[in-house]
């Protein structure tokens, strides 16, 4: 059986893919578009055609809304749109004239070559370990966000909400808005920090819009919450089999203590690059962002990668207004890479520029939480593994040489995340005890599959091109 | 943890099972969601020492939410959409061999 070839393949609906896959097939490419949600729109924009229908748009403010006008452009393009497939990796060619994607749909493997490849798989929330994060009644804000625009949940009170980043008083914002007002509100920022970013700030003046939206959520963060604390350097979530009780110490000592019935976490976003690292190409680490993304070139293609581009937040976190410029960008790169004659839509590059000017004074602002800074010896680091920063740090002392060795010695890393909520921790942790900056800690090595796949799954490959013996 | 703003009714209200119970999920939303909503608030124990979880998530990035459905183990509930008549279970601090120990033929 041969497999299934088209012109571009698209991993991920979110701002980047749809804007990537608008652009490529409007060049007259034949372009399929991979996603593992039920429906476009990515993260920021996730449920927007359900939450639009159900009058609730109104919830989620002014970004969220733009999302209606990024997905009825996307479903009406020709591009052949494929929800709900996972994928589980990439076979990269040894000629330039493209490779193959892997991916499940229906319980099924599956696989497409592509003369072209645009990775844009988003971003997720930093994972932040401490003590009892893995109780039930503990996620993420941007879980709750979800839960709030798939099945319209609110937090339970007592409602905690901990953490940092200008994602946060978003979430503060639409909570609000949905009816749920945290009774606790702990800031893990410096608070001290907003006196030393003179220079980013003045650099950021030409992203004057983005910088009024963010005080209007600072505004909207504080009124109408029960408490706010402020310089909060750790938390510890507490409870037997469930979340009961929020422990906090602040930088300049205090302690307090409450009763919770949610608490809601979140220390900013990172690139996802779980494919791009399994397929070991160049990654750099962005120390402002504190963050590592895949190297590309300015049309967005990969470093020492003829095939395969990155657009959006998959290369670094500057937003869905400058992912739909990336987007558009390796769409119409690609499809001028394959079609010289290719007609590419005119792009809005000052979006970008825009973004651009923003993010120093945003990763200036927001550095991750010190809770991740001086992690918690109790905390456990590994999640599917139930291994604790203690155990971690005591094989290092005994001389793993770094997170690859550690998973020899404790197996962090192997459970079915594979490293993705704990690859960074680990890094940290090495960095720490070895005297070494986190630039020059590796995170984990990756390996395909990047998402665990059954047996019956990779069956339905009915793969003929193997090299049999010849009898 | 999490509740509902106001119930599933008419064409949005799916019915499934989790762990035998009947539960009214919201057409759109996920089984973890729908999992959360019904206040199911422990939906596994961590296979190495059996302590509770919860999606942690609900993007598919974190494996905290996996559940057995439609007789498929450790599935990613929070990238399934709820289906009618779906039936979900939640797993244990040891995953069940019974299938691989009747494939051994283990007689001893």
């Amino acid at each position: 059986m041969t497999a299934e070839s088209v012109d571009v393949a698209i991993l991920g609906a979110g701002p980047a893919g749809m804007a990537a896959a608008v652009a490529a097939s409007s060049a007259g490419l034949q372009v399929v578009l991979l996603d593992d949600q039920a429906a476009p729109g990515g993260q920021i924009w996730r449920n927007v055609e359900a939450v639009a229908a159900r009058g609730d748009l109104a919830l989620f403010g002014e970004d969220y809304a733009a999302g209606v006008e990024a997905v009825a452009a996307f479903r009406a393009s020709s591009v052949d749109y494929r929800p709900l497939s996972r994928i589980i990796g990439v076979e990269q060619p040894e000629a330039s004239d493209g490779g193959d994607i892997l991916y499940v749909r229906d319980n099924k493997a599956a696989r497409i070559h592509a003369k072209r490849l645009i990775i844009a798989l988003g971003a997720y929330e930093r994972p932040m370990p401490f003590p009892g994060w893995t109780l039930p009644g503990v996620m993420t804000a941007g879980a709750a966000q979800i839960a709030l625009k798939t099945g319209v949940l609110l937090p339970e009170r007592p409602f905690v909400l901990a953490g940092q980043g200008p994602l946060l008083l978003l979430l503060a914002a639409q909570f609000r808005a949905a009816g749920a007002v945290p009774d606790v509100l702990l800031r893990l920022d410096d608070p001290n920090l907003k006196w030393r970013v003179g220079k980013q700030a003045i650099n950021a003046i030409s992203a004057f819009g983005d910088l009024a939206k963010g005080l209007k959520w600072q505004r909207a963060l504080s009124s109408g919450v029960g408490q706010t604390i402020l310089n909060v350097a750790k938390i510890e979530a507490v409870g037997e089999t469930q979340l009961s009780d929020v422990r906090w110490r602040t930088a300049d000592g205090g302690e307090g203590e409450t009763k919770a019935a949610t608490l809601l976490v979140h220390d900013g976003v990172i690139p996802n690059a779980q494919l791009t690292r399994a397929m070991r190409t160049t990654h750099r680490y962005n120390a402002a962002a504190a963050a590592w993304a895949p190297e590309i070139d300015p049309n967005g293609r990969l470093s020492g990668n003829e095939w395969c581009y990155i657009a959006g937040d998959n290369a670094g976190i500057l937003g869905w207004s400058a992912a739909t410029v990336t987007g558009a960008n390796a769409g119409a790169a690609a499809a001028a890479s394959l079609r010289a004659s290719a007609n590419v839509p005119g792009i809005n590059q000052g979006r970008l520029r825009r973004a651009q000017a923003m993010r120093p004074l945003l990763d200036a602002l927001y550095p991750p939480a010190r809770a991740f800074s001086e992690i918690d010896d109790r905390a456990l680091v590994c999640r599917c593994e139930s291994i604790r920063a203690s155990e971690v740090r005591e094989a290092l002392a005994l001389g793993a040489q770094g997170p690859n060795q550690l998973k020899a010695f404790l197996r962090t890393g192997m459970g079915p995340c594979q490293g993705r909520m704990c690859a960074y921790t680990i890094a940290a942790l090495a960095a720490e005890v070895q005297g070494r900056s986190r630039a020059e800690v590796e995170l984990m090595r990756l390996r395909m599959p990047i998402s665990p796949v059954t047996v019956a799954e990779i069956a339905h490959l009915n793969e003929t091109d193997m090299d049999l013996p010849s009898a | 943890m999490l509740r509902r703003r106001s119930e599933p009714i008419g064409d949005a209200a799916i019915r499934i099972s989790i762990a035998g119970a009947p539960v009214v999920a919201l057409r759109g939303e996920s089984v973890a969601t729908a999992a959360l909503a019904a206040g199911i608030t422990i939906t596994r124990n961590a296979p190495v020492k059996g302590d509770p979880r919860a999606p942690y998530c609900l993007m598919g990035v974190c494996f905290e939410c996996l559940m057995t459905i439609d007789g498929l183990p450790n599935r990613q509930a929070c990238l399934v959409p709820v289906q009618e008549g779906m039936v979900v279970e939640l797993q244990g601090e040891r995953p069940s061999l019974s299938v691989a120990s009747q494939g051994v033929g283990n007689d001893g």
